[in-house]
């Protein structure tokens, strides 16, 4: 323990953990899901599926009987590895490329929303710690909490009828192929407002704050002289929001439905709503596994992070 | 006659409770001075203000204080920077029912006058040793880092590499063995003992001209303070420092103090050379002081036994009755309406040695 372990080995060692856990949450959660699939009545669609996946005609074909759930599910396994999860029923096109396409308009949303939250939050916080201000804090902190105890569908609706009726602009987005700036603006507001992200990085990141300018080191980094936010930030700062904004990330992902619903916004949420409509057992599947995946990917970036700038992570 | 380096003119500490509006006095009067090249000690039980005290010389009192008054004059260099002036005005509470706002309002003015007032103070003049290393050190910086950091900021001509070189030395000084490894070393990894030749490397790094060390040796076991303290002499010898030190340990007193203070409950009770202070054998103590050396040199007197009938409800009659009054046994019937009546003054006795007992009045 006297010598600091090379600052490599740490990080590989949670590449390695972190990957093999997410592989196989992936792999429960596909087993679930096609388990689902399967037992929910329709069982033509999933064997016409299989088939076109090119699985095996004797086993899938309509005359052979009930389809023997291993079977199926090893042979949707093994292709959707290959990266074919099949065309769409509805649309005829290949999944996989419709929903990478719908998780990137749906990440646009989250980002943007956390960015902005961030944007938000932040000074609030620098306001309340340093307590210049004790008034502006406390309105800004009942003003925050206001907003977050909202419910998200009423207050769109209500925007949306101002948008409409004042300023004569209708927000929906109606047009795919060409989201403006503007149709984005409301979502974004919208999301960052009414999902709770704005009190949760408020109240823990206050909170943590002021329990780390507590701690003796702040008070030595003082008597030197040396800048406080700098030996706060660490402990202080970058550790509660990397886990708040990678545990946020998944909440947002779930958050966006109500929102893409409303504003008609072509996200993966929505998707996965029509998808569900439509039995559309291809997109489904595929939109499913690849939501999982964007969430663990957001996970595994934020501990390699914490990895990275905690050098007590690798004894952790 | 030189300056001395730093003088403390009747500070005083008072901290404001907002739930019973009242406020609870730390240090009384408190007034002292630190010549060059000479430690200054400073004994007491705990909960007596010693940490306070240095905690207002480095400007770090946080916990809202009501007020703080008096001067905290530094002398080195040529600069000659009173850090209280104008400050004391800032806190004064006027009204109490509405104290707790008033109070945010004021503090925030008076933090960035001190702030400002000790930019030039804190490193430079001043640097201090913690009690606890382990929690002193920032746990995600390796302990080079940090004592590279210190000297960045306090000569501002160093370059990065010149600046580890010079840390690697002071780990070299402060007697770590293999230094350039331990630079890389994070503050968990290293041994109470290390942690502190660390901290006291940080501290000197600045190169300041007074350092101030709070319980240096507490937190550690017997063989390890007595290495910490021969350090504490070498450097101290070295770098021709002037010191503060303080302690509840008179062991250490001995082995580095040139004068001590004697602190009871806010009060300095008792001040003169260490000689004097420490000669258990004499009769001209303080009550207090002749209780704590009893502890340290004659253990075979019962100490449980200085029990006497004590009133918890004294903070009533706290302004104007000696301090040690509950508490003490030598009290004559002669003295004893004065004693209750009046605060005694630091009465000198002879070369330096001064007692605040009404017993030592001429």
């Amino acid at each position: 323990m006297i010598f600091r372990a090379g600052i490599l080995k740490p990080i590989s060692k949670t590449l390695f953990k972190e990957f093999f856990s997410s592989v196989f949450i992936i792999i429960l959660l596909s087993m679930i899901i096609f388990f689902l699939v399967y037992i929910s009545p329709g069982e033509s669609l999933l064997q016409e599926y299989l088939l076109n996946l090119g699985g095996n005609e004797e086993e899938f074909s309509e005359n052979s009987g009930p389809i023997n759930i291993h079977q199926a599910y090893f042979s949707w396994l093994f292709a959707s590895m290959s990266g074919n999860f099949g065309v769409s029923n509805s649309n005829g096109l290949p999944v996989l490329g419709q929903v990478l396409e719908f998780t990137a308009n749906t990440l646009y949303l989250t980002f943007s929303a956390l960015l902005i939250s961030l944007c938000i939050t932040l000074p609030v916080v620098m306001i309340t710690v340093s307590n210049t201000f004790p008034t502006l804090s406390r309105f800004t902190n009942i003003l925050i909490r206001l907003l977050s105890f909202l419910p998200l569908f009423w207050v769109a609706y209500i925007l949306i009828y101002i948008s409409t009726s004042v300023f004569d602009y209708y927000p929906l987005a109606t047009d795919y192929e060409e989201i403006t700036a503007s149709q984005f603006i409301l979502p974004v507001i919208l999301l960052c407002l009414g999902s709770g992200v704005l009190v949760e990085i408020v109240q823990q990141l206050t909170y943590e704050i002021k329990r780390v300018l507590n701690e003796e080191y702040i008070l030595c980094a003082r008597a030197k002289g040396a800048s406080v936010f700098k030996h706060l930030f660490k402990e202080g700062i970058a550790f509660p929001l990397l886990n708040l904004l990678s545990n946020r990330i998944a909440y947002l992902f779930g958050a966006t439905i109500i929102i893409e619903q409303i504003f008609g916004w072509p996200g993966i949420g929505r998707l996965l709503w029509q998808a569900t409509q439509d039995r559309d057992i291809p997109l489904l599947l595929c939109a499913v596994i690849i939501c999982a995946c964007v969430i663990r990917l957001s996970h595994f970036i934020a501990r390699l992070i914490y990895v990275l700038i905690n050098p007590r992570a690798s004894h952790e | 006659m030189t300056k001395p380096i730093l003088e403390v003119k009747d500070l005083s500490v008072r901290f404001f409770l907002e739930k019973e509006k009242v406020l609870l006095p730390a240090l009384n009067q408190i007034s002292f001075h630190v010549n060059n090249n000479e430690v200054l000690g400073i004994v007491g039980e705990s909960g007596s203000g010693k940490s306070i005290t240095l905690l207002s010389i480095l400007g770090l009192l946080q916990a809202n204080p009501g007020i703080i008054s008096g001067e905290i004059l530094f002398n080195a260099n040529e600069a000659n920077i009173n850090t209280l002036e104008d400050i004391s005005s800032h806190i004064e509470i006027e009204n109490f029912e509405k104290a707790d706002e008033k109070i945010t309002k004021k503090t925030n003015t008076w933090n960035k006058l001190h702030a400002s007032r000790y930019k030039k103070i804190l490193g430079n003049q001043v640097s201090m040793v913690f009690q606890n290393p382990r929690l002193a050190f920032n746990p995600y910086y390796s302990i080079g880092k940090q004592i590279s950091e210190s000297i960045l900021l306090h000569q501002p001509n160093t370059d990065k590499e010149s600046a580890k070189k010079t840390a690697i030395d002071w780990l070299k000084r402060v007697k770590m063995e293999a230094p350039e490894l331990r630079y890389n070393n994070n503050p968990y990894g290293l041994s109470g003992g290390l942690c502190q030749r660390a901290m006291i490397a940080m501290a000197l790094a600045s190169e300041p001209s007074l350092l101030v060390a709070d319980e240096p040796t507490t937190g550690l076991d017997t063989t390890i303070q007595g290495d910490i303290l021969t350090l504490l002499e070498e450097i101290r010898i070295q770098q021709k420092l002037s010191m503060i030190i303080v302690s509840h340990d008179f062991n250490v007193m001995h082995r580095l103090a040139n004068r001590v203070l004697v602190y009871y409950n806010g009060f300095i009770i008792e001040e003169g050379n260490t000689n004097n202070i420490l000669d258990y054998t004499s009769d001209e103590h303080h009550p207090y002081t002749s209780l704590l050396l009893n502890t340290e040199f004659n253990q075979h007197v019962d100490v449980i036994n200085k029990t006497k009938d004590t009133d918890n409800s004294q903070s009533k009659s706290f302004f104007n009755q000696c301090p040690y009054y509950n508490n003490c046994l030598k009290v004559t019937p002669e003295i004893s309406n004065k004693c209750q009546s009046s605060i005694p003054p630091l009465l000198p006795l002879h070369d330096s040695h001064k007692i605040r007992c009404w017993r030592f009045e001429k």
